[in-house]
């Protein structure tokens, strides 16, 4: 399968390269070197997780590069595509990944004819199984490790008038290694796949400029357990979406969800979601909006409703110098959410130092969970060009602290 | 646009305070606010996110295990 998916993948990207001299390409790359460092206790295991027994681990800096790589062209007249990939290569630290050693490609080729809209993807995950944690699959218990994931998605969007439809599938293969134990206490690793497919499909009408009213439907199937992960749902809402002037702007959006799962709570089957999004401006350099989420339930069994989750996000940024490079901007901001102890204050400057170099610092508190802050200063070479060096401290409430540097460029070509 | 504005307000008060606390918690993202950097994919331990139809990250929520690790990696602050 490995062999047979590699020439896949080599035949895709030489009929994408073939095809590159009919038209203009625009790249965009970003390469850091980076250097990892914790205050962590040899307490942690960091293959399998939390594991108080586990040996001394060494906590010393780690270095790794991020290889970050974007092509997009046009192939014919309505079709694009876009290249992304990103190559991580570290060594094993206590940051919060799960693989160390990964290639995420991803493949999408966009296809756009006045009302009709088409997009089919495939991405491909693969990572180095000496340098990836354990995943927890659900039913295979602690001793599972990923070692490729591939997606195959296709999206269709089209418009007929006041209607419009969408509609979206997703084939996503997990192909990952466990360990069995034998009799005689042999560990023996096996290879096993989890396929999932996700399938989306709403049809909506606009009732006038402003308001618009759909139906959704969202199906997952699990194929490899039974029924005990399948998921679906049937949505109805109604969303309100004006631009008032050039001030003001609202987005409101209702929507009934009717769940139907078995491995989720039985309160959720009648779900309800409503958002808000309001955005100011306050002439050409403060701009702000206010976001607001709720997410209820009504069980019928207690005859009562039920808050999940409420997010209220207030956004505030004074942009005080216009320069052709980068703006010189002060942002704040606040997000309430107590159900998820999600609540945190948090600010961003970005300010012009002197001749095309930038300095920009931010730092965030979220009181039940961690504080973070960082600095970057970047010098454009050319307005294209720009090398940088980043560091991000953040202290978390139950987890090891960690310090990341960055050194990188930062190209358009 | 102000009763608007007002009606949105008291329904959120309503919702708020209205409804008693699920004991569970869910996790979910905000799609305005995500920039689709997938750090919360490179994550989560139980493979239960990825990218949905628009390009914006999605947690399957018959998956997560609601540990929390992806709200604190968020660098727009887009989980809730």
């Amino acid at each position: 399968m490995g062999c047979r998916m590699k020439k896949n993948i080599l035949l895709l990207l030489i009929i994408v390269f073939t095809q590159l001299h009919l038209s203009g390409l625009t790249q965009w790359m970003q390469v850091s070197l980076r250097n990892f460092s914790t205050n962590a206790e040899h307490d942690i295991d960091i293959i399998t997780g939390d594991t108080p027994q586990a040996e001394t681990i060494d906590t010393a800096s780690k270095g790794g590069i991020f290889w970050q790589h974007e092509i997009s062209g046009n192939l014919y007249r309505n079709i694009t595509f876009t290249l992304e990939n990103d190559l991580l290569v570290s060594e094993m630290s206590h940051e919060f990944k799960n693989s160390f050693f990964f290639n995420d490609a991803r493949f999408k080729f966009y296809y756009r004819n006045g009302s009709q809209y088409l997009k089919l993807q495939y991405a491909n995950r693969t990572c180095n199984p000496a340098a990836t944690k354990f995943l927890n699959i659900p039913d295979m218990g602690h001793n599972t490790q990923q070692q490729m994931i591939h997606n195959t998605a296709l999206h269709y969007k089209g418009n007929h008038g006041r209607f419009h439809i969408s509609l979206y599938g997703n084939l996503r293969n997990l192909d990952y290694e466990y360990l069995t134990i034998e009799e005689d206490e042999v560990f023996e690793s096996e290879s096993a796949w989890d396929n999932d497919i996700y399938s989306y499909a709403e049809f909506s009408c606009n009732i006038s400029d402003q308001w618009r009213s759909f139906i959704s439907g969202y199906y997952k199937d699990d194929l490899n357990n039974s029924d005990e992960f399948d998921d679906s749902n049937l949505g109805i809402g109604l969303e309100f979406d004006n631009r008032f002037d050039f001030f003001n702007a609202l987005k409101t959006k209702v929507v009934y969800y009717n769940n139907n799962f078995d491995s989720i709570d039985d309160e959720k089957d009648h779900y309800f979601l409503t958002e808000a999004r309001y955005t100011k401006r306050f002439g050409n350099s403060l701009t702000g909006f206010v976001t607001y989420i709720n997410r209820s339930c009504y069980d019928d069994d207690q005859s009562q409703f039920f808050r999940i989750s409420n997010m209220l996000r207030v956004h505030a940024k004074y942009t005080y110098q216009i320069r052709n490079l980068k703006d010189s901007f002060i942002l704040t901001g606040v997000k309430y959410n107590p159900e998820n102890d999600g609540n945190l204050i948090f600010g961003e400057v970005n300010q012009y130092l002197l001749k095309d170099i930038y300095l920009t610092a931010g730092a965030k508190y979220a009181s039940e969970l961690f504080s973070t802050c960082f600095v970057k200063c970047e010098y454009f070479i050319t307005p294209l060009r720009s090398v940088w060096i980043n560091n991000k401290f953040t202290d978390f409430n139950n987890k090891p602290a960690q310090n990341i540097i960055s050194l990188g460029t930062t190209l358009i070509f | 646009m102000k009763r608007r504005l007002i009606y949105l307000i008291l329904l959120g008060i309503l919702l708020y305070f209205g409804c008693e606390k699920l004991s569970n918690p869910e996790y979910n993202i905000d799609t305005s606010a995500c920039n689709s950097c997938g750090e919360c994919i490179q994550i989560c331990p139980m493979d239960a996110i990825e990218f949905g139809p628009d390009g914006k990250a999605v947690i399957d929520q018959t998956k997560c295990n609601q540990c929390g690790k992806c709200i604190t990696i968020c660098p727009k602050d887009a989980i809730h």
